[in-house]
């Protein structure tokens, strides 16, 4: 058995999949003029401690020695607005910002109150208003509502949100094809057609098997050390660009970064939590060179289920919490914002006087993000999409 | 060859068919699953040349008071590769079992009360976590499947108790640290009442200073008076005093008994026997009323289960997870441990849902679309012609599908397998068929 290190080490750019004749992935009609990575950090990212809002006086007070710092002090924040900064580590995103490719959106929410991960997941993923009530994610509404589109989870399980009876819909978890046993594997396929349980599955792996990725040229990457993926989400972003830019390629990615449930130990300026902020921030500054040419019509969202408790616990950690931060970032992105209301840290200000309160539902952003930038259409996007969403509007200008 | 119900008996209930026990399957499938809910015998022998979690625990604290970070860093790479022997001894220890349904019991519960090696220098404590906790009460009743969970040092490590401290606690008020929530939350939200299933955010907070004091020392379950919140605490509406010095076993007995968990517990427990869409109302009223009267006695809950006309259903199924896909496995090739079967003993790895590898406490899903998604299929299909490839078998292709498969067989499999150009591609055609996938 390979172990995974050396697998990854002996990976260079693209090396990931067979050359094969250039085959379509999907129906012809997929479109290729906009792409999605959608990025789930599941756990419950504590919003403040990735964009601190070093100006806000309650912060400093009860975040205490947590606190990160104002910018120009030693571990201060990079400055982003002079009220909002990013964590000191992650350069890449605060590269992206003062590109102009990068907006932050504060105090993001679902709109269900409650602070259990599993069922404030199921929401963020059905997009309704609670869990359970759903038989299919969001995102599996839309493809199935706007055919031109098709996503893929880069995971070995379909996650909540992709599930459905779209059928350009798929799972998938790079690793290498040994193309003796491709034959063999077709004829294995054939035995499920008819079976309702697995079929789907088949068919969907089955498709994505026909396809060849060319290897990224040389033109679309820097050839410098900085560009290679390092870690495992770092070779995972760059599986995903090579599937969304081969033709008939998906075009949303949904993935999952998991660990940001922080109850005890997360650290501030340095810690658990910041290295795994930093590793975040340096992964996703690389989608813009693993997309090349397309990362004009790019963009990332990164959401999480919730946010954390405003103050730190028994344990040097946090609970869960409420609200959070949200991140777009893409060559499409009209970036350089900082968007929602800041309803502040006072103590009438948090929610059940422990939770930093939200004010802008995260509905508002999955909807303004395929309306603005994937052009789907609203009332698709009201009726069936984001049904008894109606209240929370969309926000404008967020694309060139 | 193996008739149909003997099919659901193997699979649905027990963890595959070793051709050898075909016989005795066919002569009563019923009889033989009931017959594995007597003796308690998933611990007997489990991992018994492995050290305790007491023992390995006991060099870790010494190791973090010595503060020598090689010390730290060699003990966890030797704690890493001891997990790493555990699982593939565990799977051996499942392939090779008599009582297989209790294999699968043990499982049901163990990622019921689910831990995980995500949790930094825990490699130690999972594997003994269900050696120590799960094994040896299977057929207990849950209120001390659960008690013990609670109180067993993974589970207090795991979801953060041990430095839970009730704020007006001895040391709370020197030190000035306080509640972690973690544990409490998880009881209630995932190991008894479940979601909506009656408690508030004020229930939490009070479950978490009951239990406070509940820390881990000399590797093992000890109680902190100095760190135990000492005031009376109100709990779903019960007063529980601050003299009262069982007053956090008696909560999770309160638990373990309230109608709420018996609904939650027996829901994934009819979920996991019975095939179809939704989970069957009737067979769940009939657990649920077990479940009550017998004050959640396990055994007869499973009895129960076992006389269940749904969960015989030989026209439905449900389908395989990766544990069961890799013991079935096992157990159909007679697989032996040398260095050739290592690879056998990684594939979790490339399958996912690694054992003790879940993302949070909620375990891995029950639920057939999560279970066969696309990329988790092809890694099956793509493992089954690399053990057809690479391994020897006691029976031809066609005469292997009829002991491991037998009634349940498709024409069209059946026809693969005959058709097949060669034994390595018969064996991959068996091994990758729908009805291998299924239980």
């Amino acid at each position: 058995m390979i172990n995974r290190r050396n697998f990854l080490k002996t990976l260079a750019f693209g090396s990931f999949f067979a050359l094969a004749p250039n085959v379509k992935l999907y129906s012809a009609g997929v479109r290729q003029d906009k792409k999605l990575f959608l990025i789930i950090l599941r756990g419950g990212l504590d919003g403040m401690a990735m964009m601190p809002p070093f100006a806000d006086i309650n912060y400093q007070k009860i975040r205490g020695d947590m606190a990160i710092g104002l910018p120009g002090e030693n571990g201060g924040a990079l400055n982003l607005d002079g009220f909002f900064g990013l964590h000191p580590a992650l350069i890449g995103l605060k590269t992206l910002y003062d590109d102009k490719e990068l907006i932050m959106f504060n105090a993001v929410a679902t709109p269900y109150r409650n602070r259990s991960h599993f069922a404030v997941q199921d929401v963020l993923e059905n997009g309704a208003t609670t869990p359970e009530s759903t038989q299919d994610g969001w995102l599996n509404r839309l493809v199935s509502n706007d055919q031109k589109n098709s996503a893929v989870a880069l995971s070995k399980e379909t996650p909540f949100i992709l599930s459905g009876g779209a059928k350009n819909v798929s799972s998938f978890y790079p690793h290498k094809i040994a193309p003796d046993t491709q034959n063999l594997i077709n004829k294995i396929a054939d035995l499920y057609r008819g079976d309702t349980l697995l079929e789907n599955s088949i068919d969907q792996f089955m498709q994505i098997d026909k396809t060849a990725m060319k290897r990224l040229s040389k033109d679309d990457i820097n050839s410098d050390k900085n560009s290679a993926p390092s870690g495992e989400l770092e070779n995972l972003l760059l599986s995903t660009a090579q599937l969304m830019k081969v033709e008939g390629g998906a075009n949303i990615a949904v993935l999952n970064v998991g660990g940001w449930d922080t109850h005890a130990n997360q650290g501030s300026v340095g810690g658990d939590l910041a290295k795994k902020m930093a590793d975040l921030s340096q992964a996703l500054a690389k989608i813009k060179i693993y997309m090349g040419k397309e990362w004009k019509n790019s963009c990332f969202l990164t959401v999480t289920e919730f946010g954390r408790t405003f103050h730190i616990n028994g344990t040097k950690g946090t609970d869960h919490g409420t609200a959070s931060i949200a991140m777009l970032g893409g060559g499409a992105v009209n970036g350089k914002k900082i968007l929602g209301t800041w309803p502040g840290l006072a103590p009438t200000q948090l929610f059940e006087k422990r939770d930093l309160n939200a004010t802008t539902d995260i509905r508002k952003i999955f909807k303004s993000v395929i309306s603005g930038h994937l052009g789907v259409n609203q009332t698709a996007i009201e009726n069936s999409i984001f049904p008894d969403s109606s209240t929370t509007g969309y926000f404008s200008d967020l694309f060139h | 060859m193996l008739d149909n119900k003997s099919y659901i008996a193997a699979y649905r209930f027990g963890m595959g068919v070793n051709p050898k026990d075909i016989s005795i399957i066919n002569k009563n499938p019923q009889k033989w699953v009931l017959s594995q809910l007597g003796k308690p015998m998933a611990h007997r022998g489990f991992l018994s040349d492995f050290a305790s979690s007491k023992e390995l625990g006991i060099k870790v604290e010494a190791a973090a008071q010595s503060r020598n970070s090689d010390q730290i860093k060699t003990l966890r790479q030797e704690y890493k590769k001891l997990h790493f022997e555990a699982i593939k001894a565990r799977t051996l220890f499942s392939i090779n079992s008599k009582f297989p349904v209790q294999e699968r019991l043990t499982y049901f519960w163990s990622n019921h009360f689910a831990v995980s090696v995500r949790k930094p220098d825990f490699y130690h404590l999972a594997f003994n976590f269900e050696k120590e906790a799960i094994r040896p009460n299977i057929f207990n009743k849950f209120e001390d499947l659960l008690l013990t969970v609670v109180a067993h040092p993974a589970m207090l490590i795991y979801l953060d108790n041990i430095k839970s401290t009730g704020p007006n606690s001895t040391i709370g008020k020197r030190k000035s640290v306080g509640l972690n929530e973690n544990l409490a939350r998880e009881i209630l939200e995932l190991h008894t009442l479940g979601v909506g299933g009656g408690y508030k955010q004020q229930d939490v907070i009070a479950l978490a200073k009951l239990i406070t004091g509940w820390t881990v020392s000399g590797g093992e379950f000890q109680f902190n008076p100095e760190m135990h919140e000492p005031t009376d605490i109100e709990f779903l509406g019960i007063i529980y005093k601050k003299d009262d010095n069982l007053r956090g076993i008696k909560a999770l007995q309160y638990l373990a008994r309230h109608p709420s968990t018996a609904h939650f517990v027996s829901k994934k427990l009819v979920r996991h026997f019975c095939p179809g869409k939704e989970v069957p109302e009737n067979a769940l009223s009939t657990i649920k009323m077990v479940f009550l009267n017998s004050k959640g006695d396990l055994q007869q809950v499973y009895q129960a289960i076992a006389n269940l006309k749904e969960a015989w259903d030989t026209k439905r199924f449900r389908v395989k997870n990766n544990q069961d896909f890799i013991i079935a496995l096992g157990k159909a090739i007679n697989i032996k441990p040398n260095i050739k079967s290592d690879y056998y003993f990684n594939s979790y790895k490339s399958l996912g849902e690694e054992p003790f590898n879940a993302r949070s406490p909620q375990g891995y899903l029950d639920d057939d679309k999560t279970i066969a998604s696309a990329a988790i299929m092809k890694s099956r299909i793509e493992m089954a012609i690399l053990v057809a490839k690479n391994f020897s078998f006691n029976f031809k292709p066609t005469e292997l599908a009829q002991q491991i498969i037998g009634e349940t067989l498709s024409g069209k499999t059946k026809n693969a397998i005959f058709g097949a150009q060669s034994d390595w591609q018969g064996y991959s055609f068996l091994l990758a068929s729908p009805e291998f996938q299924k239980r």
